[in-house]
């Protein structure tokens, strides 16, 4: 029964995929829309196919791949760091995370200029500013999260006598696990949006919003949406993961929540 | 020695009302002994302290004036085993119910994980060892969490432990509590369900109204071997029927 399920969801989704090709094929054949700003799906497919069989994909990719994977993993560990630290304390909570939640309303791209003129032309520029973003929200998450244990959860681990790391990696940290998560979903999608958005700038060697922004210039338009194809696929299995990760990690805050 | 004694034990809380500063008195002098082997059922109206002062017992809250000591300690130093109200949500759900019941044995504790499933044997709920809180009913639920909290402690803290439960697994639990009273074991229960105070207990302590007091202390009287046919007993009835008019007149 269950695989029926998953085997009938499979193609429902398949079959919808197949809709939108079929309209959008049938949008460009039709001329409904400009074919140079709208091209058919078959010439997409086709440049997408170019794309990597050339290989000419395969560096801009590979250098937006290294940079989300080096923003997520020091950004991650600076934002739990930093989560972990304010959260230990009241006076620092209140005093940082006012500060916190201003930087996270500052919109990243706005900051750019002066990651600029602080890490100087090139990739080192949009990673930082993909750091500065995932441990920005990474760290709220971290902190809200580890201060709002159920009473509880730990009144019963004071009861056996836990000790404080005991009680801080098995029930705290457990606690916080959901929110962490929230947390590390946004950040996900934002690390992605910044490296690609911030590529697009001056400055940059390589990587998808280049070629993003390269094909636009020379109205290279299947290569465009070829681009386009491939960041949103690469953003929708990062953000599966994440969901996955989750569902593993967390595997009972679907039924207490 | 006593397995708990509070003497004089006072608490309040600050509140805002209308916009100022209010103290709201919870506790108001309360004394209690406990005596090594005895179960002690707290009843009282809803409101009156009974759990800010189990919260006081575990040291969870600081009493205003007064003293509590466990076993001649400080709340602080001592195990206790505590069964919270809606002790459902006190099973840690990332944790089966063998690892729930594991994490209640010392870190360095050898074959923690046999021994927990012995525990769970013990309870008669064995066969949920590796199922989660959220795959076990109310009453597996309770069970597990009571097997919990009788692991290494001779101090027992029982809040509400039959509420929610259907007729049958109240009965499991007030068996798990007679198979307690070993006369090793100490137990304060708070209770609405004043039959089951009098079924697994030796004295009902009656609170009064916020701020609380002890209003009155009922020896229960019953025999040492209980079971689920002494509810039927005239011995039984005639405490109940006490409790109930000590009660009633407030």
């Amino acid at each position: 029964m269950r695989y029926w399920h998953s085997i009938s969801g499979a193609f429902g989704n398949a079959l919808f995929v197949l809709a939108v090709f079929a309209l959008w094929g049938a949008v460009s054949a039709f001329g409904i829309l400009d074919p140079f700003l709208f091209p058919g799906p078959v010439d997409v497919l086709q440049r997408l196919w170019g794309l990597f069989s050339s290989g000419e994909i395969f560096g801009d990719l590979l250098s937006t791949l290294v940079k989300i994977a080096v923003a997520l993993s020091i950004g991650s560990l600076l934002g739990l760091l930093l989560g972990l630290l304010i959260s230990k304390w009241d006076y620092l909570y209140n005093a940082v995370s006012p500060v916190l939640d201003f930087f996270r309303s500052v919109p990243a791209t706005a900051l750019f200029p002066l990651f600029l003129l602080i890490f100087g032309v090139g990739d080192s520029t949009n990673t930082a500013l993909a750091v500065w973003i995932c441990a920005i929200y990474l760290s709220l998450h971290v902190s809200k999260g580890l201060r709002n244990t159920r009473e509880i959860a730990i009144i019963t681990a004071k009861s056996l006598k836990k000790t404080e790391l005991e009680t801080f990696l098995h029930v705290r940290l457990r606690e916080a696990l959901p929110m962490i998560f929230v947390g590390l979903r946004t950040a996900v999608s934002l690390t992605v949006v910044v490296i690609i958005v911030t590529e697009m700038f001056v400055g940059t060697k390589s990587g998808m919003g280049k070629a993003l922004i390269d094909a636009a210039y020379v109205y290279d338009i299947p290569k465009l949406y070829a681009g386009i194809t491939i960041v949103g696929i690469m953003g929708y299995l990062l953000n599966y993961l994440v969901i996955k990760m989750e569902e593993r990690v967390v595997h009972w805050n679907k039924y207490i929540s | 020695m006593d397995a708990l004694s509070i003497r004089d034990v006072r608490k309040g809380y600050s509140i805002m009302q209308n916009g100022v500063a209010a103290r709201v008195s919870v506790l108001d002098g309360i004394s209690l002994k406990v005596k090594k082997g005895e179960f002690i059922g707290l009843i009282g109206p809803n409101g009156c302290g009974k759990t800010t002062l189990l919260k006081l017992i575990l040291g969870v809250e600081r009493p205003d004036s007064g003293g509590i000591s466990v076993l001649g300690n400080g709340p602080d130093e001592t195990r206790m085993g505590y069964v919270p109200q809606h002790s459902a949500g006190s099973l840690y759900p990332w944790f089966t119910a063998a690892e729930n019941v594991a994490f209640a044995y010392s870190s360095d504790e050898e074959n923690r994980a046999q021994r927990a499933a012995e525990r769970l044997g013990e309870f008669g709920v064995r066969h949920y060892a590796n199922a989660y809180p959220y795959q076990m009913s109310g009453g597996i639920k309770q069970l597990v969490s009571i097997a919990r909290a009788t692991v290494c402690s001779e101090v027992f803290l029982f809040d509400e432990p039959f509420n929610g439960l259907d007729y049958q697994n109240r009965i499991a639990v007030e068996r798990k509590f007679i198979g307690l009273r070993d006369g090793n074991n100490s137990a304060i229960l708070i209770s609405h369900d004043i039959e089951s105070a009098v079924l697994t207990c030796d004295k009902l302590v009656i609170m009064g109204k916020k701020p609380s007091t002890i209003r009155a202390v009922l020896p229960v009287g019953l025999p040492e071997k209980r079971n689920h046919e002494t509810r039927f007993s005239r011995e039984f009835n005639l405490v109940l029927r006490q409790a109930f008019e000590i009660i009633g007149c407030e």
